[in-house]
């Protein structure tokens, strides 16, 4: 009998702790060094469009900022014949830091026909306003610093969006678009010198 | 007097807990920052659309679980014109040659709003991809297309049309004869 009870007891023990780990391998994420080892499949990178450009890109601002977000989740509960329904909120939170890049500079390819005189040694070249190029923030310029509740690329995309909209808007707040006109207006005067120009003259055009 | 010990501990833990809030506040807010120079030519752009799919079957899972994206990279190819000096041009009268370091890949941009989950599927006694591993394939993603970089073309492109800018250009400036080369590779 004391035999019986012992294997009862044991086996209850190990139901109890199989559960446990079930659920927290499918609920929680503390798990997530074992799924560590992901790989993707061989696919092709097919090459949609090509588009011939000209720009001279002189000034890169960059950043590293955390990003946070929560959401409240609002789940229905019908319960047993009407006893315990009601509404359960879950909390779901997630620390990202990203890493973001803007580039900016003079667009060549608005240059016209007409905007580049030489009068012997001296040359005048009339220059479209600074402009940004890019916004980077590639996947590999995120981590993951802290993962609470159910998330998915779908539902961090509003956060990196936002933080893209920030990035460019401290990009422009720090000056990159003077700091573009300043210094590619110093790079093309010694280009242009190294072509035995003792003058050059740039004026950047009013949009 | 227990109650007053009570309350003093009570209010300690308060003020551990406010402070603790507002220092991760605090951390949430703070960002780093810097502006550099630079001195590059991009005359290419290519449109990349890739299909980055996981089938995540390992030994000691017990179901599997799929997640399909479909993603966009633009990327930008050009030279770099730092070290572009005096010394890698030769006038002669009308005649001109001009020495350019190699194309390379000047910048990389795989947005977010432009890569979309187009399929996830998980089985009863596996969890969904968290967010961090979702991230994490798109960056092996990310990293298949640059490491095609060499076979995409893009820096013969890049090469080519950095020829016509600046051919187009010392044409402009009155030269005649032509040349541009681009800098030997070192081995």
């Amino acid at each position: 009998m004391k035999t019986v009870r012992k294997i009862i007891t044991l086996l209850t023990v190990i139901i109890v702790v199989c559960a446990g780990l079930f659920v927290a391998y499918k609920f929680t994420h503390m798990f997530d060094f074992l799924k560590r080892d992901l790989s993707i499949e061989k696919t092709a990178n097919v090459v949609e469009e090509v588009k011939k450009i000209g720009e001279f890109t002189t000034a890169c601002y960059y950043e590293e900022v955390p990003l946070r977000d929560i959401r409240i989740d609002t789940i229905e509960r019908e319960g047993l014949f009407g006893i315990g329904a009601g509404k359960t909120f879950k909390e779901n939170e997630i620390v990202l830091v990203g890493k973001g890049r803007v580039r900016a500079g003079f667009d060549l390819s608005k240059v016209k026909d007409g905007d580049m005189n030489v009068h012997g040694d001296t040359l005048e070249m009339k220059l479209p306003q600074a402009e940004m190029f890019d916004i980077i923030m590639n996947p590999s310029d995120f981590t993951t610093e802290y993962e609470k509740g159910t998330w998915s690329h779908e539902l961090a995309k509003p956060l990196k969006e936002r933080a893209k909209a920030n990035l460019e808007k401290n990009a422009i707040d720090y000056g990159i678009l003077q700091k573009a006109e300043e210094s590619g207006l110093n790079r093309l005067e010694m280009l242009f010198k190294t072509f035995g120009f003792n003058t050059v003259l740039l004026t950047v055009c009013e949009e | 007097m227990k109650i007053k010990k009570l309350n003093y501990s009570f209010i300690a833990l308060a003020l551990l807990m406010l402070t603790g809030c507002s220092a991760k506040e605090k951390q949430i807010e703070q960002r780093v920052h810097r502006m550099a120079e630079a001195a590059e030519l991009g005359t290419v752009e290519y449109k990349v659309k890739k299909i980055v799919k996981t089938d995540d079957n390992q030994w000691y899972s017990v179901g599997d679980r799929k997640i399909l994206f479909q993603s966009t990279a633009y990327l930008k190819a050009g030279v770099k014109l730092d070290g572009f000096t005096a010394d890698k041009v030769k006038i002669n009268g009308k005649d001109v040659t001009v020495t350019l370091p190699h194309a390379e890949l000047l910048s990389f941009n795989m947005p977010a709003e432009e890569t979309e989950t187009v399929f996830e599927n998980y089985g009863f006694f596996r969890s969904s991809f968290s967010a961090e591993e979702q991230n994490h394939i798109l960056e092996l993603g990310e990293k298949d297309i640059r490491e095609d970089v060499p076979n995409l073309g893009i820096l013969q492109d890049a090469e080519q049309n950095v020829s016509d800018i600046f051919t187009a250009m010392l044409n402009q400036m009155g030269f005649q004869n032509i040349n541009i080369n681009f800098e030997e590779v070192k081995k």
